[in-house]
């Protein structure tokens, strides 16, 4: 290639960068805001594969939430406990309102403080002979 | 995260609010990916509408060379995305290309008028505004002399054109470029060579 051939190339290589060069910059308004909308799509996808910051805390999280649960599962229901424990309130409470209770307690304990015995089983044979009239009745 | 830094050091866009609560090392690296991003669009653009004389599907070919670098590359250094990205927009050029062969010209008039879905598709209102760049009579010197260009760019083979806009518009070296073609560097210097001879050839009149 000849030294003015070689200079004419340059000189067209220069030209048509400059050419092209300007197109690129002067896209137009609608263009250029459709490969804006294209670049942030890509960067979007890209930011989802990454964890979020605050998805650092989930193993914590979810931890937390899994005791929590069992806390919860195997805690005492009140509702249950009440219904268990109700017949023997009930009694102990009845004793509790009898006023006279308290007093037909000590009466029947001896001086020296035992068990009469023999009240208790004139108590049941009275008991009984009752019993046993009201069914001949 | 070094591999960044190059990047970093041209002007610095700002993210969106939405992308704030990444990690730091995504938030840098989404950063980075922005910038060069921002830095190949217009050019990647201009090859790609070149190649295909259509700007809608230039906008689909860039969008998704975009999306395949992103998903692909982005772990890869920053310094190989220029040729990476490049090589990928060919192929989507090459896709669409493809896919145009395939559809007819019905469907492809009845899909820009009304959409894929049936329904009228709205004007972007950006198509609306004006211009505010003057048109004297040198810009219709110059349009006409950048019509030219393209119609004869689009008219070379598809590795002449690449050799020639990857050298020419991107302002690659040789040895990138080849990397970008996929070819030996010795390659790209006979494609170059071809195109340039074909356009002085086919582009006299405009430049004397």
């Amino acid at each position: 290639m000849s030294e003015q051939q070689d200079r004419e190339s340059t000189e067209f290589v220069r030209r048509t960068e400059e050419l092209l060069a300007r197109s690129a910059q002067q896209l137009p308004a609608r263009i250029r805001s459709r490969l804006t909308r294209a670049r942030y799509a890509a960067l979007d996808q890209h930011a989802a594969g990454a964890p979020r910051r605050w998805a650092r805390w989930l193993p914590a999280g979810a931890a937390a939430a899994m005791v929590l649960a069992v806390l919860i599962v195997q805690a005492p229901r009140p509702g249950a406990e009440l219904a268990h424990g109700s017949a023997g309130s009930n009694e102990d409470i009845e004793m509790l309102a009898d006023s006279g209770a308290y007093a037909l307690a000590q009466d029947q304990l001896s001086q020296d403080g035992e068990v009469d015995y023999e009240f208790y089983d004139w108590a049941v044979s009275t008991e009984r002979e009752e019993r046993g009239g009201e069914t001949g009745s | 995260m070094n591999r960044f830094a190059t990047l970093l050091v041209e002007p610095a866009s700002l993210l969106p609010p939405r992308y704030f609560d990444l990690p730091e090392s995504t938030k840098l690296s989404t950063r980075a990916l922005e910038s060069f991003l921002a830095s190949v669009e217009a050019k990647a653009f201009r090859m790609a509408q070149i190649a295909l004389r259509h700007d809608e599907d230039a906008l689909d070919a860039v969008q998704d060379a975009m999306l395949r670098l992103v998903r692909r590359y982005s772990q890869r250094p920053a310094a190989e995305w220029r040729p990476l990205f490049y090589r990928i927009l060919e192929n989507c050029v090459r896709d669409v290309q493809r896919r145009r062969s395939v559809r007819g010209r019905v469907f492809t008039w009845y899909q820009r008028a009304f959409g894929e879905d049936g329904t009228e598709v709205e004007a972007d209102p950006l198509e609306r505004v004006r211009d505010p760049s003057p048109h004297p009579a040198t810009q219709a010197q110059i349009d006409q002399t950048l019509e030219a260009l393209d119609a004869a760019l689009a008219r070379l083979p598809a590795r002449q054109r690449q050799a020639f806009l990857l050298r020419n518009l991107e302002g690659l070296d040789v040895a990138a470029t080849a990397l970008a073609m996929g070819c030996s560097e010795g390659s790209v210097k006979t494609h170059y060579f071809r195109a340039l001879h074909t356009l002085r050839e086919e582009l006299g009149e405009y430049w004397s």
